[in-house]
């Protein structure tokens, strides 16, 4: 292990070797699974129109729930984190709902929001929306999960970077407006791109609240965990080797995440 | 402009009547926690007071009557015209020097490449158009802190606030940092927040002392520190400050706690309030009675001898006089018992003590 | 204590009593012959059985462990595949009971059953809709109609793969909004009102009662699904499995399982 930059990095040994078992329980069942794929038959399991199908509506979907959790998400986490209102703490308790619940409670709840029987299920009907059944649900419910992500991780970078900045840029004639686009948002960008990333993380691994919510039909709504879902059912293999692609999608995923964090490191220091 | 401001922040027990003439730069200074950042921050939109009202330039800032009455006024900071500028740079670490410099004239509506102008101008005006392509972490304090100033002014404020600019700076530095000030600050309304004394000489026109919410005196540099109407503000003027009532040819301190023999001839009444200002610097300390009676001199414990740099300050509850080490080191022996403080009457400058009146004007 | 000539007799005849008590009441050792007789039957066992199996086996374990006294039955229900899984992965189960002929004999495959399943009731599809029928289904043509949200289990799952033949028997395509992984998802899907109508079992209409209106179909026919039931081999307790899987092939299991709509084996 290479050791710190300034040779000293304060770890007491065992907490490495409490952190390599910690890491081993991690990694463990990934390798039981990589070793389970029949790699003969790997392309053409994950090439068949139903992998492919699956594939391309998670990331479709995925990608609508992540632009949907950005443009929520980014004004929710400046109120909760620069505005002072009475019941704050309760609002952000229950925004942040969706990360303990189990998303097929969510899933439930959705259904009966936007369900045909739902509190807004009428209201959608009478403007002939459609939401039940269709990939709209989909992206409902991936952004439903997601959401939070985005939220907590932005808000913890605003109130890190505090509002001094804005008080001066306020004090030197700009408009609210002005200072959120020139200088509040270009000082939280590391946050906002790495919450985003978590959020699609979340979304494209979603499965509880989908199934629920918005039903399994391929090209429609059966994403690629609800097809892996299904696989398992007759398929082993089939199962496996999709399971191996959404674990590789997540990989890459979560190191774009960790060096998008990078630059947020270096700006801190800065700032300090 | 013309800036005028009432403020009453109960909190902070706070109550101001400040007012800056087109073009006058004003200090305040006072010890901490007396209200000063509050100050500021009312004025530029930062801080909320309870009731007051704060007037540039015939556009009103805020107007916040107590209870009852209807009109209520509170102008965003963005819509004053005021511009801060405090002890950290607070330059935008994601712009360059010269886009943090045109932030302000861009923000007002001009164009990208007129506020660069604009922006190169002022760099200009503050030595620091070298750095126009540099970041600001690229930049040292000194160098942080004249971008700030440029910034601040290119925004051609109306009122500029700064909050103690030249504290974070090395003592090497910050000399060329006050001339700049004192030559971009001329003929501007400022209103400048110190501690140093000599911010107070070089840059400003009219001194204003703060002290537990309150103002306790005001004047010109002069004024204020030759002849300081409290223990703080002769602190930062370096003198000793006694003030008693006059009785005859003696001083008599409060509660009688020490009696000035021997002073100067003044036009202060027989049991007048008194002040006597003296530095440091002409008072001697011995053990025995002054050997010339003709000194003014009085007796006080002494508390401790501090060493500083070439000399060493005698201190009792009353004055301080500076001694040399070799002084020093003979008065060793008498830390803790009484000594005589003494100096020549004509060193010493006496005046009525008056109470600052906070009803008049300005 | 007193050791008197008289006493010692006694005291050994005593001791020889409880010893015999002792003997009699501990629980008799495994793979030791099934023919014990009903009232000496003794241990616990895991039964594994399709989520379709939920209410009737409930009923009928509470009712074994009635009979018997000093056995306890636990129950696991799941998806018949999700089962044979776990017990070709090592699941501790001592009885199985399927959905369909298919996941048994991944099992029989798997050389992990006692003996040979036992047939103990079929099950044929049948339409649910919601109480009133929005959708004015009829019969098995009108769930092709232009505006119907059905729901059906995917091919993939035996309720599936039953629609499948159904279908293809009736010559209708179905063009379902969504093919769920469980019929259980699919009821839900009907009882929300979220679908118009779904294919599910008789059963299940059955035990949900007024949540759902079912409609019953000829070509239900032709897709049968037959479920059996086996007793595990390396049981802990394999007389009690034994004599369970007899307890569901039995009258008792028959009755009950009639009336919960499941047909003759």
């Amino acid at each position: 292990m290479r050791p710190s930059p300034n040779g000293y990095s304060g770890v007491p040994r065992w907490v490495l070797a409490v952190a390599a078992v910690g890491a081993a329980f991690v990694l463990l069942p990934l390798l039981a699974m990589v070793l389970r794929v029949n790699w003969a038959e790997f392309v053409p399991l994950i090439s068949s129109e139903s992998s492919v199908a699956a594939l391309l509506l998670s990331l479709r979907t995925s990608l609508a729930a992540t632009a949907l959790c950005v443009i929520f998400g980014v004004p929710m986490a400046l109120v909760l984190a620069r505005t002072d209102f009475w019941g704050q703490k309760v609002l952000r308790s229950l925004v942040l709902l969706p990360l303990v619940l189990p998303p097929v409670v969510g899933g439930i709840a959705l259904l009966y929001t936007f369900g045909r029987r739902g509190l807004l299920g009428q209201t959608f009907e009478l403007l002939g929306i459609e939401i039940a059944f269709s990939t709209t649900a989909v992206v409902i419910a991936q952004t439903f999960v997601a959401l939070p992500f985005l939220v907590l991780s932005l808000e913890g970078a605003l109130r890190t970077v505090g509002s001094r900045y804005e008080a001066v840029g306020a004090t030197l004639g700009a408009s609210p407006t002005t200072v959120l686009r020139r200088i509040t948002l270009p000082l939280v960008l590391p946050a906002v791109l790495s919450g985003a990333v978590l959020s699609f993380a979340r979304a494209l691994g979603e499965f509880g609240a989908t199934l629920t919510f918005a039903g399994s039909l391929q090209g429609t709504t059966r994403t690629l965990p609800l097809e892996i879902y299904l696989q398992r059912e007759t398929d082993p293999d089939t199962a496996v080797a999709l399971s191996l692609v959404l674990v590789v999608v997540a990989i890459v995923i979560v190191s774009l995440a960790h060096r998008t964090g990078a630059p947020s490191r270096r700006r801190a220091r800065v700032l300090s | 402009m013309n800036f005028s401001l009432d403020l009453h922040v109960a909190e902070r027990d706070v109550r101001l009547h400040l007012t800056v003439a087109a073009g006058e730069t004003v200090a305040i200074l006072g010890p901490n926690g007396a209200g000063k950042s509050t100050l500021l921050g009312t004025i530029a939109g930062l801080i909320k007071p309870d009731t007051g009202r704060a007037e540039l330039g015939g556009t009103v800032l805020f107007d916040l009557p107590a209870a009852g009455r209807a009109r209520h006024l509170w102008r965003p900071p963005h819509q004053r015209g005021v511009s801060l500028l405090a002890q950290e740079a607070l330059l935008f670490p994601h712009l360059s020097v010269l886009d943090n410099v045109a932030f302000g004239p861009r923000s007002a509506g001009a164009s990208a490449a007129q506020a660069r102008q604009t922006a190169t101008r002022w760099l200009r005006e503050v030595d620091a158009e070298q750095l126009a392509a540099r970041r600001p972490a690229e930049l040292s304090g000194g160098q942080a802190q004249r971008i700030a100033v440029a910034r601040a002014l290119a925004s051609d404020p109306g009122l500029l606030l700064l909050d103690e600019p030249l504290a974070a700076l090395d003592i090497s530095v910050a000399p060329a940092v006050r001339r700049m000030l004192r030559r971009v600050l001329a003929g501007r309304s400022a209103l400048i927040v110190t501690h140093d004394v000599l911010d107070a000489y070089t840059l400003a026109d009219r001194v204003v002392i703060v002290e537990a919410g309150r103002i306790v005196d005001q004047g010109t540099p002069a004024e204020v520190f030759d002849r300081p109407r409290s223990a703080f503000a002769a602190g930062l003027a370096g003198l000793n400050l006694l003030t008693g009532i006059r009785r005859g040819t003696t001083l008599v301190t409060a509660d009688a706690a020490a009696t000035v023999l021997n002073i100067p001839e003044s036009a202060v009444a027989e049991g007048a309030p008194l002040s006597l200002a003296v530095r440091p610097a002409v008072v001697s300390v011995s053990a025995l009675p002054p050997a010339d009676p003709a000194l003014t001199h009085v007796r006080a414990e002494l508390i401790d001898l501090e060493p500083r740099g070439d000399f060493v300050r005698a201190r009792s509850a009353v004055l301080a006089a500076d001694v040399s080490p070799k002084e020093a080191a003979q008065l060793d022996a008498a830390v803790g018992s009484p000594v005589w403080f003494s100096f020549a009457a004509t060193a010493a400058t006496l005046y009525p003590t008056v109470h600052y009146d906070r009803t008049r004007s300005p | 204590m007193p050791s008197s000539p008289r006493s010692l007799p006694f005291l050994a005849a005593t001791g020889l009593l409880a010893l015999a008590l002792t003997g009699c009441a501990s629980a008799t050792p495994a793979a030791s012959t099934p023919t014990a007789a009903v009232t000496t039957l003794a241990g616990d066992i895991t039964v594994y059985a399709a989520a379709s199996l939920k209410t009737t086996f409930t009923e009928l374990a509470a009712s074994f462990e009635a009979e018997h006294p000093g056995t306890s039955v636990a129950l696991n229900f799941a998806g018949s595949s999700d089962l044979v899984t776990q017990i070709v992965e090592g699941a501790p189960a001592d009885v199985f009971a399927s959905a369909d002929t298919k996941n048994m004999t991944k099992l029989t495959e798997a050389a992990l059953a006692e003996g040979d399943p036992v047939d103990f009731a079929t099950n044929v599809l049948e339409i649910a809709v919601p109480p009133g029928n929005p959708a004015g289904i009829t019969d098995f043509a009108s769930l092709a109609g232009p505006d119907v949200k059905l729901v059906v289990c995917a091919p993939e799952v035996p309720c599936g793969s039953a629609t499948v033949a159904v279908a293809t028997a009736a010559g209708i395509t179905l063009s379902p909004v969504s093919e769920e992984s469980s019929v259980t998802d699919v009821l839900g899907k009907v009882t929300s009102g979220e679908a118009d109508a779904g294919l599910v079992y008789v059963t299940d209409v059955t035990a949900a009662g007024d949540a759902v209106e079912g409609i019953e179909f000829d070509e239900s026919a032709e897709a049968v699904n037959t479920y059996p039931i086996v007793a595990l081999k390396d049981s802990a307790s394999a007389d009690v499995a034994q004599a369970f899987v007899d307890f569901v092939a039995g009258q008792a299991g028959q009755d009950v399982l009639r009336a919960a709509g499941f047909g003759a084996p």
